[in-house]
């Protein structure tokens, strides 16, 4: 047999028949098409997800106390020298309070805290200098402001280092200017930081109700989340429901349920898609090779062996399938750039669900076009060639 | 009859019998004949009388309930599928009434296409389609597609690609029954060509006209022969008549 005048042969059938090659496709396309869009708008969204958590930093561990009552003042200190475990931490406050700027005013969020914290959280200094221990110690009126662009203004102004702006009607040096970054720590954009001795005179309050530690060893952290909490209690006398303590290992662990949880969904939409489409590619392939039980009959009649015939049904489907597959991903992946565009979704090539689900597709048409051909070579060609 | 000339058909005592239900229908109640090489039979015979049934069998489209088909002396019973599409690609030219043409390829490549399941070379088979498609009147036809074409023209696609590997016999069942009598006469004409040039010819017509045409006429009832009539010998007798 010679393979190559084969290949020509279905060639020629395809091409001659673009219509019914097109709608055989049809299925195909569809299928593999809906299994990259899905994948690939599901992967991106898992990716975002992980992304946002390594965006986080070290871990660490935060306490918050729910409710009305307040940790006092010297609580922190007292927490860091109980807890050998404990490296170094912040406590931190914060509320949206009145600011002013040469004739400018609004609220903004005013977040005291000790100077570790940018370390902590990993602060990028744009200008300037972050806020140090001697401000801590000195309750110094200086401040750091926060822009998400360097260039950003506040209130329409644009306050820089040297400025000097003033707080609940406090005057405050701008001692340094940092990048805005997304935490689930301090509430608001914008904002404006100092040191929680000073904050103290801006607003008296009982307490704090939030603070960060981190571990001098990570694997340390467990231990360290529990110990905190049972001194919290014990110590300064609140009720445990009031109480949480939570490592970010912890929360990124939860997130990433979340994600496996969304992945395991995705992936049964996908399976499902799947098989509705190697249903359709079954259909359509079942029906258009009945169609040519006839025209197997004719082969049969003019000598053509039941290798021959299979042979060249074969490499017809298997370059339907393909060509239908192919243009399935492609289509997949406009159709899911497209999407993500549109909404700002992001998303993500899913090289192997997309490389599964041709597979899958061009095994399932060659399989479904190979089988009715398969019976009908079989036939007598007189019983095949009586077919309509 | 003639001794001395090789047998290409021999059919004994064939029986073709179909289930219908729990009715058994006998399409053939055993029929026998030889066919010499050369020959342009004819086979009459009412609707139903198993002409076709006959044509299937000789074309190797179907098989014999019980009985022997010897052809060009080798006995069909005893062949494999393989060996058996080999005798119907190049032993056998099956003509149909409804041309069977492939519908996504043009003339020239239907014509070639036995050539392919034969293994030819490219060349010598769209050469020996050219030479054929010639032979039938298409050289201006090749490039069509079969829907292009009137009757006329589709069963002359057939009738080359029947042609195009040199078979030892060429069956044709009511080649004509789809056509009208001038495009007839065509056809029947080519058939007379093809007969002058040596082709061993079986026809199945229920037209006496068309049977006429032949030079040997098997007539066909209720699945049994008939008669069997030498028309070249009535013919130099009708010749002699008039002269
Ligand atoms: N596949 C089949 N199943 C059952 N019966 C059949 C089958 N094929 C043919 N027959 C029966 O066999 C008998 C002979 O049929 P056949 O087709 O050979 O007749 P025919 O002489 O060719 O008729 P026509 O001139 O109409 O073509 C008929 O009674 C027909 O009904
Ligand atoms: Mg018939």
């Amino acid at each position: 047999m010679n393979y190559f005048e084969y290949l020509l042969m279905a060639l020629r059938a395809i091409r001659s028949k673009k219509i019914r090659a097109f709608l055989t496709m049809l299925g195909l396309i569809i299928g593999v098409a809906s299994i990259v869009v899905i994948v690939s708008l599901g992967e991106g969204n898992k990716k975002q997800i992980q992304d946002e958590i390594k965006k986080m930093g070290n871990d660490l561990v935060m306490v918050n106390i729910q409710g009305q009552s307040y940790l006092p003042q010297e609580a922190y200190a007292q927490i860091c020298k109980a807890i050998p475990e404990i490296k170094n931490g912040t406590p931190l406050v914060q509320e949206a309070l009145g600011v002013q700027f040469t004739s400018a005013y609004d609220q903004v969020n005013i977040v005291g805290i000790h100077p570790n914290f940018f370390k902590l959280t990993s602060q990028e200094l744009l200008d300037g200098r972050l806020l140090n221990a001697y401000d801590f110690l000195r309750r110094q009126n200086v401040c750091v402001i926060e822009r998400t662009a360097a260039s950003q203004k506040m209130f329409g102004l644009n306050p820089r280092v040297g400025s000097v702006i003033r707080i609940q009607n406090q005057p405050f040096t701008v001692v340094g200017v940092i990048k805005h970054k997304d935490s689930q720590f301090v509430y608001a954009q914008n904002s404006i930081y100092v040191c929680s001795t000073t904050y103290r005179f801006l607003k008296p309050q009982p307490g704090f109700k939030q603070s960060l530690f981190a571990a001098t060893d990570i694997n340390l952290i467990p231990r360290m989340s529990k110990q905190i909490r049972t001194l919290i209690i014990n110590n300064f006398h609140l009720n445990p429901d009031e109480v949480t303590v939570q490592s970010l290992s912890e929360f990124l662990k939860s997130a990433q349920q979340i994600v496996a949880k969304v992945t395991a969904v995705i992936g049964g939409i996908a399976g499902i898609s799947l098989l509705v489409g190697g249903i359709g590619i079954m259909n359509i392939m079942l029906v258009s090779v009945t169609e040519r039980t006839r025209e197997i009959g004719i082969l049969k009649a003019i000598g053509a062996s039941q290798r021959a015939i299979l042979f060249q049904f074969l490499i017809e489907t298997i370059i339907i399938s393909t060509m239908g597959g192919l243009i399935g991903i492609f289509l997949g992946l406009g159709i899911a750039s497209f999407v993500a565009k549109a909404t700002g979704l992001p998303s993500q090539i899913p090289v192997i669900p997309s490389l599964i689900g041709f597979t899958f597709s061009v095994l399932t048409g060659i399989l479904s076009g190979f089988y009715p051909a398969y019976k009908a070579a079989r036939l007598n060609p007189v019983d095949a060639l009586r077919a309509t | 009859m003639e001794a001395n000339r090789k047998v290409i058909i021999e059919v004994q005592d064939v029986v073709k019998q179909y289930l219908m239900g729990l009715n058994e229908v006998l399409a053939l109640r055993g029929v026998s004949f030889k066919v010499y090489q050369g020959e342009y039979v004819s086979i009459m015979g009412s609707s139903g009388s198993g002409k076709s049934t006959l044509m299937n069998i000789l074309g190797c489209l179907d098989k014999p309930s019980t009985g022997t088909y010897k052809l060009d002396g080798i006995d069909i019973a005893q062949l494999t599928e393989d060996q058996l599409a080999g005798i119907r690609n190049l032993k056998i030219g099956f003509i149909f009434q409804s041309y069977n043409l492939l519908p996504t390829l043009n003339v020239l490549e239907n014509i070639a296409l036995p050539g392919m399941y034969a293994d030819l070379p490219r060349e010598q088979r769209f050469e020996r389609a050219l030479e054929m498609g010639h032979k039938v009147g298409l050289d201006k036809r090749m490039d069509h597609m079969p829907y292009q074409l009137s009757g006329g023209q589709m069963q002359r696609v057939a009738i080359a690609r029947a042609l195009t590997l040199k078979p030892a016999i060429l069956l044709a069942d009511e080649p004509t029954g789809n056509l009208d009598s001038k495009t007839q006469e065509e056809i029947l004409d080519l058939f007379d060509q093809l007969y002058r040039d040596g082709s061993t010819i079986l026809m199945v017509t229920h037209e006496l006209d068309v049977a006429e045409r032949s030079r040997r006429m098997l007539s066909f009832h209720d699945g049994k022969q008939s008669s069997d009539i030498d028309l070249m010998f009535f013919k130099k007798q009708i010749e002699a008549m008039e002269t």
